[in-house]
């Protein structure tokens, strides 16, 4: 390993570090020295803008920036960025990018840094130094930086403790910038226009970080123009590019315009209201999808046709004209990319770039997506191949860790004392933690150095670069097993399985309208998480087929008692029924105790193995008694055949509120197993492992498959596996004696 | 069911067996399953189940072993573009490798050794075939010469239908115009005395014009000169017991294309090994297992080899291939690879019927092995056996593993240098975990310990096959790359095996064993300074570390085995219960008994006191031979005289002076082949992996120790430098 070409990398590394670790002078970048003028520069790109002198008062508009309620910034280095969707005329006007910021008080201003990019272009880098109260910054943003479509606003903080040098000490960094603070501010007259559908994205989000979706409709009784508004939700959401996107049913289009907001105008063209009723003639003839400019200044989608089916065709003019493939989500700016079986991404090809390093502790977040039926969590390895360095300060006992979906999956110690190149180093990384749809994967590099040991005053932010890593770095995935255990909540909520692409799928609502707005948002929901959409079709309860994958959004009162044994969720719950139900939770989640835990634990820390790995025959899923005002989906296999996926709460109203909460991002990604409930008061969901699984493909079982397929089932049950090899080795056995007594010399 | 169609239903079954176990299921579940196969094969050796419980564990451990085989290729090699790791890394693997397959190989041949054949006697009213008994010889003395024709002259058998011949390539006409005058007269001295022996003893005498292929054609001259319809042949110091064409020539009769009966050879000695361990008396020999199981198990199918000696062979199928083949260093092998190629037929005849000397020091023993290593990597070049036509696809697996295995050189130097990639140039050479090692590599060990204990625990203690192949393979390495490099080289040497051991001393070929200690030592000190400057590795320091101390503790012992004890030649006694006369001082015959025998020397009991003789004495014995001799009065010297309550017993040395004397003492030792059995069976006791390895550790401690105080002792100015 000793390769003399390496060894003489990390010395040009020691050599050029002092030069290269000059602690960033913080009078480096006034912001006056990035500021420029911005309007002569925008004039010649404005057509729209005559030659006229600039009026005295331009009105300005503003729109909020995150998809979140906070951006944070959290340890030596991070990153965050946003995505945001611009209009042509918002990315031709002026601009200014405002937002505020408040810093931890041990971050040292003279060490740290905040940088701001659009598009890959520095438009701001300032020492952070706003611990006591917010800051408030507002910079220009240069001419032609912004473009029409999405843009690429990412804020970056380089901190260093003020006196610290240990790893524990760069958890106390963070910079936080509120979403009611940061936002775009432009020049110039009616920009919140959103003229086309492809623009939909400039809808944007609020200064929560949501977006709402108000419906105005008629007629929205019918099971046919139910399935339709379904639809349209969905098309709407991936138009929209937002994440969290909020779905009311109303009477009247706003009367104001607002940030996040999308008035969408859902009926058959005689029922037209006024408001809209330049679209009126259009509408009647054939479908209809169109922005429609109305007095109030609000964006107002009108989707409207002569009948239910030529708005459902109007649906699908809208997906065609902002469809999901090539624009990122709002909070999603970095390249997410399918993984199939033995491929490999780089590292650049995930949105990282070249790193070198000064300080304790680094953490980058990387995203790649599987498909809905990955199933190789229980027995691969996925491989880092890692090309990096490190300077002969480092000492031992420096880690490399990596994080799957915030779960530690694997810890490679740096080995060599003399500093070295992890060139082409692979590190295996258990899939554990992998799972159907998008896959969040952190790399740390946790660095003790011999200097840090002595920390010297100011030394946090003057060390020279200790390591590198290369973003020639890879990430790849070995041949995986394609199947898909159903129940499993996590892969409808990622991929949208097994409904979306799939042919119409029976759907039954409930009868108040809040039961449809939450199947909208739900819905919605499921495809700005796939980016895949479901045919539904509405129909009453009854004529749920069982055989058949279907849906049911509706309040558990008005659940059929057939249907409500088919859903696993115990629906009228009866004083005793209850406290049985809860008993029976109890039971089936806690850990058991006594002596045998020892040899539970000692069996899973030391060997890795779940003792329910071990089982022979599978528990029984229990009814689930959800708590009171919560919110539940549970998803079961019906014994004929069918996928049967629920949303329920105890009324119409507590189901609405419920999906309102359950389609934020971090409560989404949490939904899994067979039942997930979100409570009332709790940011957590409760979730519910199925007990019995069963295994399903896509129809094509090639043999190499089957044996993948095999050896996820055999490692969750591992009897089974034994059980398989002792039949082999008992059959061989017998044949070959017997072989015996037919070949070779008798006596 | 048909033999093709049982076939086809365990290849089937076979091939899905194979599918499961390559399912790449989790770490965990393969440990559990190990673990409950390993607990399965334990039980089953603990309540010693035999027949179809022996072979459900040697396919419980096939699965193991398979599964550790598809996890190492599949999941451990280092990357292939890091070279300095891939390459020590690819041999490592291929050594691995190897032994699995030598593991597979030796499981088909002895997955049912043959039982004992039942011994059948000549029917009356046939006539009894002619036997010629071929006793090649080169250098051996004439006492030596003189003990084996005497045996083979008392052989039961009829008078007039075997002659002994005494093949002596020790003074062709060649040897005796040698143009040195010196070695022409020896050769033309030693020519007049065999042939005086020859009269004496009732044998012919032959010799040829020059010494053309070695031992093969010596005897293939001996072929031409005789007419006897079988051959025996023994090796000048194989002396046969009395019975030994009773019980092999009655086989030919029943099968027209038997071309070989081949007997065990059995050892009077100790090799070097045992004497310089002292383990002679209590644990199967080392050749015990190759005759005790493995060619029982080629019988099975048909695969027994000739082994050189101790064997009868028809005359008309030798004609088929002109006599021994001679193109290979082990003439034997190749002769029967060859027949066996013709469609002949062998069978092995498990009762040791002759009894001879194995090589005494160290440095004999390496030249044997070196002879043996170099023939049967000859054959594997010239015959290849897996390819070679004729042959039965079991002869080649058979003939495949005999002759691979004396590969096993290379894999152990590999395993006892593999360390030191890590240990001293930190070298990834097996990319697993510690967690993983434990898994796979560590249930692998275990089973395959088990395996060979279920297989061979009978005849080789645990730990014992290692310690004989790293003794070997020291030297055998440079031999095996000599033959690669000129297969037509490597040329006979007759094995010394008359020597005695004077004094203590270190043998000649010591030093590489010491030098390799001494890197393991440094080894050690490395593994220890690692764990305390690298804590964050220490897990896989330790396994390497651990696999480093196996072969420290190896090569320790291996310091005891070069370390030569003194012992003088013919010491060793066979106990004995006959009874003997012995003339008194005053002339009168007084009645004694023998208590027991040796090559040299008698001892002799007499119950009522010393009859007036004493130490430094000759005395004439006489005893009732079981051969029909006339004469039975032997002289013999007394060396030495102990009291034993009313009695004395003499220690005696045969004082040979005529042909008919070697006759009696043949009779004393070699008479009763019945004895030489129960010695065999009497160490013949599965002690067990734990006693054993127990008892490993323990010898393997001592006997560290002893060659280190042999190197103080001996190894300054010459000792090791010889």
């Amino acid at each position: 390993m000793i390769k003399p070409a390496l060894l003489s990398s990390v010395a040009l590394l020691v050599v050029l570090t002092p030069a290269l670790g000059q602690p960033a002078p913080f009078d480096m970048s006034p912001e006056s020295g990035l500021v420029r003028p911005a309007e002569p520069d925008t004039q010649p790109d404005a057509t729209t803008a005559p030659d006229t002198p600039a009026p005295p008062a331009e009105p300005e508009f503003s729109r909020p920036l995150l998809p979140a309620p906070t951006l944070r910034l959290a340890g030596e280095e991070a990153r965050q960025g946003v995505v945001v969707y611009l209009t042509e005329q918002q990315a031709a006007a002026a601009a200014r990018l405002e937002f505020s910021y408040l810093n931890a008080l041990v971050v040292a201003p003279e060490a740290s840094s905040l940088r701001v990019r659009i598009n890959q272009t520095e438009i701001d880098s300032r020492p952070i130094a706003s611990s006591s109260a917010p800051s408030l910054v507002s910079v220009e943003v240069p001419a032609g930086a912004l473009r029409a479509g999405p843009n690429v606003i990412d804020f970056r903080a380089s901190q260093r403790h003020r006196t610290d040098c240990t790893v524990e000490s760069t958890y106390q960094l963070w910079t936080e910038i509120p979403g009611s603070e940061a936002r775009l501010v432009f020049s110039g007259d009616q920009l919140e226009r959103i003229g086309q559908l492809s623009e939909l994205g400039a809808v944007g989000v609020d200064s929560d970080g949501q977006t709402t979706l108000r419906v105005v409709s008629a007629g929205l009784a019918d099971a046919a123009a139910q399935s339709v508004a379904l639809e349209i939700a969905q098309q709407v959401g991936l138009a929209l590019r937002t994440p969290h996107l909020t779905v009311t049913l109303v009477d009247a289009l706003s009367e104001t315009y607002e940030s996040g907001v999308l008035d969408l105008v859902l009926m058959p063209a005689d029922a037209l209201p006024d408001s809209v009723a330049a679209a009126r003639p259009q509408a009647s003839a054939a479908p209809m999808a169109a922005m429609v400019p109305v007095t109030s200044g609000a964006n107002t989608l009108v989707l409207s046709g002569p009948d239910w089916n030529s708005i459902a065709r109007a649906g699908d003019a809208l997906a065609a004209s902002a469809p999901a493939d090539g624009r990122p989500r709002y909070d999603l700016p970095l390249p997410v990319p399918m993984m199939a079986g033995g491929q490999s991404a780089s590292l650049a090809s995930l949105g990282l770039d070249r790193v070198e390093f000064n300080g304790r502790r680094y953490a980058v977040d990387l995203q790649f997506e599987l498909p809905s039926d990955f199933y190789g969590y229980r027995y691969g390895e996925l491989n880092l191949r890692l090309d990096a360095a490190y300077a002969s300060d480092v000492l031992p006992g420096s880690e490399i860790d990596i994080y799957i979906n915030g779960e530690i999956a694997s810890a490679t110690p740096l080995l060599r004392t003399d500093g070295g190149a992890l060139d082409d180093t692979n590190i295996r990384i258990p899939m554990t933690s992998l799972r159907p749809g998008r896959n969040e994967a952190t790399v740390t590099v946790n660095l003790q150095t011999r200097s840090d040991a002595v920390c010297g005053a100011g030394w946090t932010g003057s060390a020279p670069t200790r390591f590198i890593l290369s973003n020639a770095s890879s990430f790849s995935l070995p041949d995986y097993a394609r199947a898909t255990a159903v129940p499993d909540l996590l892969v409808m909520t990622g991929s949208g399985w097994p409904y979306a692409d799939a042919g119409a799928v029976p759907i039954a609502l409930g009868q108040g309208m809040e039961s449809l707005a939450s199947a909208m948002m739900f819905a919605a929901r499921i495809a700005t998480a796939s980016g895949r959409t479901i045919d539904f079709s509405v129909m009453p309860q009854a004529d749920l087929p069982p055989e058949g994958n279907a849906m049911l959004v509706m309040p558990m009162d008005t659940l059929s008692p057939l249907n409500a044994s088919r859903v696993d969720i115990v629906t009228a719950p009866s004083a005793t029924g209850a406290a049985a139900g809860d008993l029976r939770n109890q039971f089936g989640n806690s850990e058991p105790t006594g002596p045998i835990s020892y040899v539970t634990d000692w069996l899973r820390d030391a060997v890795g193995l779940e003792v329910s790995d071990l089982r022979l025959w599978p528990g029984t899923d229990a009814d689930y008694t959800p708590p009171p005002g919560a919110v539940t989906v549970s998803q079961v296999l019906q014994s004929e055949g069918g996928v049967w996926t629920t949303l329920t709460a105890a009324s119409e109203s507590a189901l609405r509120t419920g999906t309102e909460r359950l389609i934020d991002t971090d409560k989404w990604r949490q939904i899994t197993g067979r039942i997930s409930a979100l409570a009332p008061n709790s940011d957590t969901l409760t979730t519910i492992a199925p007990q019995n699984v069963a295994i399903r493909t896509d129809g094509t079982l090639s043999p190499l498959n089957l044996r993948l397929i095999a050896a996820n089932w055999f490692s969750g049950n591992i009897v089974y596996f034994t059980l398989a090899i002792l039949l082999g080795a008992v059959t061989l056995m017998l044949i070959t004696a017997r072989l015996l007594t037919r070949i070779g010399r008798r006596h | 069911m048909s033999k093709a169609f049982t076939l086809l239903i365990w290849f089937l079954v076979s091939v899905l067996v194979v599918v499961l176990v390559t399912i790449p299921v989790s770490l965990q579940t393969h440990l559990v399953m190990a673990a409950i196969l390993l607990g399965a094969m334990m039980l089953i050796k603990l309540l010693r189940l035999e027949g179809n419980w022996r072979l459900l564990l040697l396919t419980f451990g096939t699965i193991i072993v398979l599964r550790y085989a598809y996890w190492r290729t599949t999941s451990t090699l280092p990357p292939f573009d890091q070279w300095a790791d891939f390459i020590p890394g690819l041999i490592l693997y291929l050594a691995e490798m190897y032994c699995i397959m030598m593991l597979f190989l030796s499981l088909f041949v002895v997955i049912r050794p043959m039982p004992k054949h039942v011994s059948t006697r000549l029917p009356k009213d046939e006539p009894v075939p002619t036997v010629d008994i071929f006793i090649p010889t080169y250098n051996e003395d004439y006492e030596l010469l003189a003990g084996t024709l005497a045996a083979a002259r008392s052989l039961d058998y009829p008078e007039d239908r075997f002659t002994v011949w005494l093949l002596d390539d020790g003074s062709t006409d060649a040897k005796r115009n040698d143009p040195d005058p010196d070695k022409a007269a020896e050769a033309q001295e030693r020519h007049e005395q065999l042939q005086q022996l020859c009269a004496e003893l009732g044998c012919r005498y032959l010799t040829r014009a020059r010494n053309e292929h070695a031992k093969a054609g010596n005897l293939n001259n001996g072929i031409a000169n005789s007419t006897g319809e079988y051959i025996a042949v023994f090796d000048a110091d194989h002396a046969p017991a009395r019975d030994f064409l009773q019980e092999t020539v009655p086989f030919f009769g029943r099968d027209n294309q038997l071309f070989l009966v081949q007997t065990p050879h059995f050892f009077l000695n100790p090799d070097p090994l045992e004497r310089n361990l002292r383990t002679f008396e209590v644990m199967p020999s080392e050749n015990e297992m190759f005759y005790g199981v493995i060619q029982r198990g080629l019988d099975r199918w048909n695969a027994a080899f000739f082994c050189g000696s101790a064997a009868l062979l028809r005359r008309e199928a030798l004609m088929t291939t002109n006599g021994f083949s001679g193109r290979s260093i082990t003439e034997d092998c190749e002769t029967a690879i060859e027949l066996h190629s013709r469609g002949w037929n062998s069978i092995y005849v498990d009762k040791p019927l002759v009894a001879g000397l194995q090589p005494v020091t160290f440095a004999s023993f390496i030249g044997q092995r070196t002879r043996w290593a170099q023939g049967m990597m000859q054959i594997l070049l010239f015959s290849f056996p897996p390819f070679k036509r004729g042959l039965t696809m079991a002869q080649r697996l058979c003939y495949t593993s005999s002759t691979l295995f004396w590969l096993f050189p290379l894999p152990r130097m590999i395993f006892l240098f593999a360390p030191f990639f890590y240990l001293f140039l930190d070298l990834q050479v097996f990319t697993a975990s510690g967690g993983e090692f434990a898994a796979y590599t560590l249930t692998y060990v275990v089973v395959n310990l088990v395996m060979q204990n279920s297989l061979f625990g009978r005849w080789r203690w645990p730990w014992i096959s290692e310690l004989y192949e790293y003794i070997q393979s020291v030297h055998l390495l440079g031999a095996l790359f000599s033959v690669v490099r000129n297969p037509y080289k490597p040329s006979f040497k007759v094995t010394a095996k008359d020597e005695s051991v004077e004094s203590s001393r270190l043998s000649e070929l010591a030093r590489p064993f010491y030098l390799i200690f001494l890197l393991l030592i440094l080894a050690v000190v490395m593994t220890i300074y690692k764990i305390g400057a690298q804590p964050y590795q220490a897990e896989v320091t330790m396994v390497v570390g651990g696999w480093n101390i196996f072969n420290l503790i190896l090569a320790g012992c291996a310091l005891g085995v070069v370390s030569e004890r003194r012992e003088s030649w013919g010491t060793r006694r066979v106990t004995v219960e006959r009874r003997c006369e012995v003339r008194g001082a005053d002339g009168e015959w007084v009645r004694g008994n023998l208590v027991n025998v040796s090559s040299g020397g008698v001892a002799i009991r007499l119950p009522n006191g010393a009859a007036g003789l004493g130490r430094g004495m000759p005395i004439t014995m006489r005893f009732a031979p079981l051969a029909n001799l006339e004469n039975t009065e032997m002289p013999v010297f007394i060396r030495s005289v102990t009291t034993e309550g009313k009695g004395v017993v003499f220690g005696c040395r045969y004082m040979p002076e005529r042909g008919h004397h070697y006759r009696l003492i043949a009779d004393l030792i070699y008479a009763n082949s019945g004895n030489w059995q129960a010695r065999q069976s009497a160490r013949q006791v599965n002690i067990g992996i734990v006693q054993g390895t127990v008892r490993f550790l323990g010898i393997a401690l001592y006997q560290t120790g002893r060659g280190l105080g042999y190197l103080l002792r001996f190894g300054s100015g010459r000792g090791a430098g010889q």
